[in-house]
């Protein structure tokens, strides 16, 4: 494989029209119902999806040139119907944060989460605070929890993207539940961004 | 000298992706990945990859 493909900056500009998904199987076991379900016979395995999961194609060309391309075909077929609302990753998220000014807010959920209805209703309960912050999921488990410092999910920390080490001292640890109604958090959220703003 | 190559060849096949492909925001949760994906319409690439 052309391991330099995915550094060429072609390819990485190319990559923010789709969703790009690293499957880590170095353990045994690892994402094992993934490799099963697309037949996955060795590594790297670079496939591509749609938005149901179905396969469009597997990459052959690696070059990066053709993986730009191939990227961009696909993008073209499958432009999106909503725009993005979940950064792709907190490096990521601190990243942007930092060019476009805002501070990243790692939405920390429940071990049953369903991805689709907090999709849904997140941006929704938000407003325009989806426009102030640049929101990370990430998975409330007991160790990650331990690091925030909180006692339970869901919660919110928001970290301060312009810090020299964001995660070191957040700006905000903010802890609600789930059936709270959307003002607990959206306050908090307000609080945050006041106190960033001083 | 032949399977030295070949050596280096396995050794550069196998290398982790975050050293050669550094730069892409890979999303790390596939099941998250693939739900992003789904609530906004848009197609998705999966990286497998094991770190051996």
């Amino acid at each position: 494989m052309n391991a330099g493909a995915f550094s060429n900056d072609k390819v990485v500009s190319a990559a923010r029209t789709i969703v790009p998904i690293l499957v880590d199987c170095s353990k045994e076991g690892d994402n094992e119902d993934l490799q099963k379900k697309y037949d996955v016979q060795g590594y790297p395995t670079i496939l591509f999806v749609d938005s149901q999961g179905e396969q469009i194609k597997e990459l052959d060309n690696r070059e990066a040139g053709a993986v730009k391309k191939e990227i961009e075909n696909i993008a073209k077929k499958h432009p999106g119907v909503r725009p993005p609302f979940w950064q792709n990753s907190r490096k990521g998220a601190l990243a942007d944060g930092k060019l476009a000014k805002k501070p990243v807010a790692v939405y920390l959920a429940t071990a049953k989460i369903d991805m689709a209805k907090l999709s849904t209703k997140l941006p929704k309960d938000l407003g325009d605070r989806t426009k102030k912050f640049l929101f990370v999921f990430e998975r409330g488990t007991e160790q990650a929890l331990k690091e925030w410092g909180l006692e339970a999910a869901p919660a919110v920390v928001v970290l301060d993207s312009w810090a020299e080490d964001p995660a070191k001292s957040p700006v905000a640890r903010i802890a609600f539940k789930e059936d709270d109604k959307p003002d607990v958090l959206n306050k908090a959220l307000d609080e945050a961004l006041k106190s960033l703003k001083k | 000298m032949r399977f030295a190559c070949a050596l280096a060849l396995i050794a550069v096949a196998a290398a982790p992706v975050q050293e050669h492909g550094g730069k892409v925001d890979w999303v790390r949760d596939p099941e998250f990945g693939l739900a992003k994906a789904a609530h906004e319409g848009r197609a998705a690439m999966l990286f497998f990859t094991a770190d051996w």
